[in-house]
């Protein structure tokens, strides 16, 4: 699902920590390009810089050296509320831990991305409405997070990081927090979306399961790409309706 | 939604905003009880001095005011006729006042003679309301006198009898009549008026040689303190030879008491927000530091600083200002409960009269006040906000983000 142009590019990106005075270089002149509509999966050790190659790549934290660009523009040298902003309009992002706001419900928390973007209140609940639906959570639309499963949460987060129609979504161990089943059916929902949408998905992650649906791998190990190979993922047929 | 986040958010630890809340609405409560209490004693004592001393405007000859010689009076005509003609006036009473030494049998007093027209004495200074006991003036009695209880004891003397009064009379030229007590006084003791005694105006002025006219001191109560000011200078406007003074001149510790209460008010006010700023700040930080993975996952998903900043201000006036109305409430029922009732307070009805003050307190409180408590609230509730929501717009999402 690839197009010539790339939405994303990594140009040498260094990126190093003063860890107690002492330098660690998390990312050692990374280059990659990353294409509309790719299932990607970032993998290696711990340690391995693949969370500090997903930050950058998501404006949340400034490669020492090299360049960003997403959809043709430079991200490196935004001030931080240009990034936040930036990252409103064109980043979405799923957490390990589900992150969501505990005092909403789940159709208010996707609502709330929407919000920021100051889409109008009958667009925000239509879009809630369906992208809830579309992840199988049609009957949960207020239920408050400690009401959900922790799949069912981290389903609300894919529909909450797809809510302002990003460019991308990170996602950053999805299914570290998750048992077999709920990882498989994120997956699941994750895939249909790429598919279907050309939704373009970037993993950071150890977990095989996400590794065997990738299209493609990229394998990091001390900051450096180790392998940087396409397969076929492993596709399923789309159940889901497409998004409007 | 920024309001429905910060609203629930308060209720994330339920039994600790309603600690906060708890505490802000007893303070409030205290503060406006204590103002209510403050307000009620200063009013009582103010207007205690005025019906009973000063009324609200004096008049007097400058000479007088200057030395207090018997011989400076003034004739009262053309003041009278200048009252007579305002609306504003509520009553007026014409005074001569002497200074004199009293003899009784057992003992020797200096004591102030003040002469009055009875029934224009009472609607300034209501002193048959005092008559503790024995009588006011009839015509049968020669230069009858009232005393205060205190002066009674003091000289040993009861009711009916005799005291021997020597002063100056306008000439300069020492007289002594014979005055016989017809009634005690029950009167505020530390304020000089204890030492007063009230005899009509016609028999001290054929004593001292004044003409029907002259008087020594014009008294003037107003039907309202807001036209103290104006008539003030009208009356200085007109009588340009006359020393015309307000209460808070001629007696400014009326003044330095009402001060002095309303400073210990502020000190206090002051004391208790800051107390309130510290605990806001307080349970603020730990409401947010528990939050700060969520924080950082709204920075990370484009929520800038500034909504972020104003979240958290929004949570704090929230959780400040629940407990206002309820504080209010309380306190102003409270007032409410004591201005029907009044305030006992017995146990130091002694030291209370010292001052001039009774000993049933009616609290009271303008709606200056309570504006001035809720808004000093409100502005506390956001100065305290201010440390939390700066902390909170420094977070680095991902420090926050890989936080357990």
């Amino acid at each position: 699902m690839k197009t010539d142009q790339p939405l994303i590019q990594a140009l040498g990106i260094h990126k190093t920590y003063n860890h107690s005075h002492v330098p660690v270089q998390a990312l050692d002149d990374v280059s990659i390009d990353i294409h509309k509509g790719e299932f990607t999966a970032i993998v290696g050790p711990s340690g391995s810089g693949k969370s500090t190659l997903l930050n950058i790549i998501g404006g949340l934290d400034h490669a020492s050296r090299g360049k960003i660009l997403i959809g043709g523009q430079d991200i490196s040298n935004l001030s931080d509320s240009d990034l936040i902003d930036f990252r409103k309009n064109n980043i979405g992002f799923v957490f390990q831990s589900f992150n969501l706001i505990p005092v909403l419900t789940a159709i208010e928390n996707i609502e709330f991305i929407m919000l920021l973007q100051g889409t109008s209140k009958a667009k925000r609940s239509k879009r809630a409405i369906e992208l809830l639906n579309a992840v199988g959570l049609g009957d949960k639309l207020h239920s408050r997070p400690n009401q959900l499963s922790g799949g069912q949460q981290q389903r609300v987060a894919v529909a909450r990081a797809l809510a302002s129609k990003p460019a991308f979504i990170l996602a950053d161990e999805p299914t570290a927090s998750l048992d077999s089943q709920s990882a498989n059916n994120l997956l699941d929902i994750m895939q249909e979306l790429n598919q279907l949408e050309q939704t373009t998905f970037i993993f950071s992650t150890h977990d095989p399961r996400v590794m065997d649906r990738a299209e493609r791998i990229i394998h990091l190990v001390d900051g450096n790409i180790e392998k940087d190979s396409y397969t076929n993922g492993n596709i399923k047929q789309p159940t889901l309706k497409q998004l409007p | 939604m920024l309001i429905k986040i910060a609203w629930r958010n308060i209720w994330r630890n339920p039994l600790r905003s309603l600690v906060l809340i708890a505490a802000i609405v007893i303070g409030v409560w205290a503060l406006i009880f204590i103002n209510g209490l403050s307000s009620g004693m200063v009013d009582g004592y103010i207007s205690n001095a005025i019906s009973n001393r000063t009324a609200h405007i004096q008049v007097h000859s400058l000479q007088f005011e200057r030395d207090n010689e018997i011989s400076h009076c003034y004739n009262g005509i053309p003041v009278e006729d200048f009252l007579n003609q305002s609306n504003k006036v509520q009553s007026y009473s014409p005074r001569i006042i002497v200074n004199s030494m009293m003899l009784a049998s057992q003992s020797t007093l200096g004591a102030t003679i003040i002469g009055i027209d009875s029934i224009a004495e009472d609607s300034v200074n209501p002193y048959k309301s005092k008559i503790t006991e024995g009588k006011s003036f009839d015509s049968s009695i020669k230069y009858p006198i009232l005393i205060s209880e205190y002066l009674a004891d003091k000289m040993k003397v009861k009711l009916h009898s005799k005291l021997i009064g020597n002063f100056q009379n306008k000439d300069g030229d020492i007289v002594a009549a014979k005055f016989r007590v017809i009634g005690l006084l029950n009167v505020a003791k530390g304020d000089g008026q204890e030492m007063n005694i009230l005899t009509p105006i016609d028999g001290l002025r054929s004593l001292t040689g004044f003409e029907d006219t002259e008087v020594n001191e014009m008294a003037i109560l107003m039907k309202d303190v807001e036209f103290i000011s104006e008539f003030q200078q009208q009356l200085s406007e007109r009588f340009t030879s006359l020393s015309i003074k307000n209460y808070k001149e001629i007696a400014p510790d009326i003044n330095l008491m009402g001060i002095q209460i309303y400073l210990g008010l502020t000190v206090m006010l002051v004391i208790f927000m800051m107390a309130l700023i510290f605990g806001i700040i307080n349970t603020m930080l730990m409401a947010v530091l528990e939050r700060y993975n969520e924080l950082g996952m709204l920075m990370a998903v484009g929520m800038n600083k500034t909504k972020l900043f104003l979240m958290i201000v929004l949570e704090t006036i929230f959780i400040s200002i629940v407990g206002l109305p309820i504080g209010i409430l309380m306190g102003s029922t409270t007032i409410y409960i004591y201005q029907q009732k009044g305030l006992q307070l017995d146990r130091w009805a002694k030291g209370l009269e010292e001052f001039g003050m009774t000993s049933v307190l009616y609290p009271q409180l303008s709606l200056t006040i309570y504006g001035i408590i809720a808004v000093s609230v409100f502005i506390t509730a956001l100065v305290a906000a201010l440390y939390p929501a700066r902390k909170v717009i420094n977070i680095n999402p991902i420090d926050a983000i890989n936080k357990l």
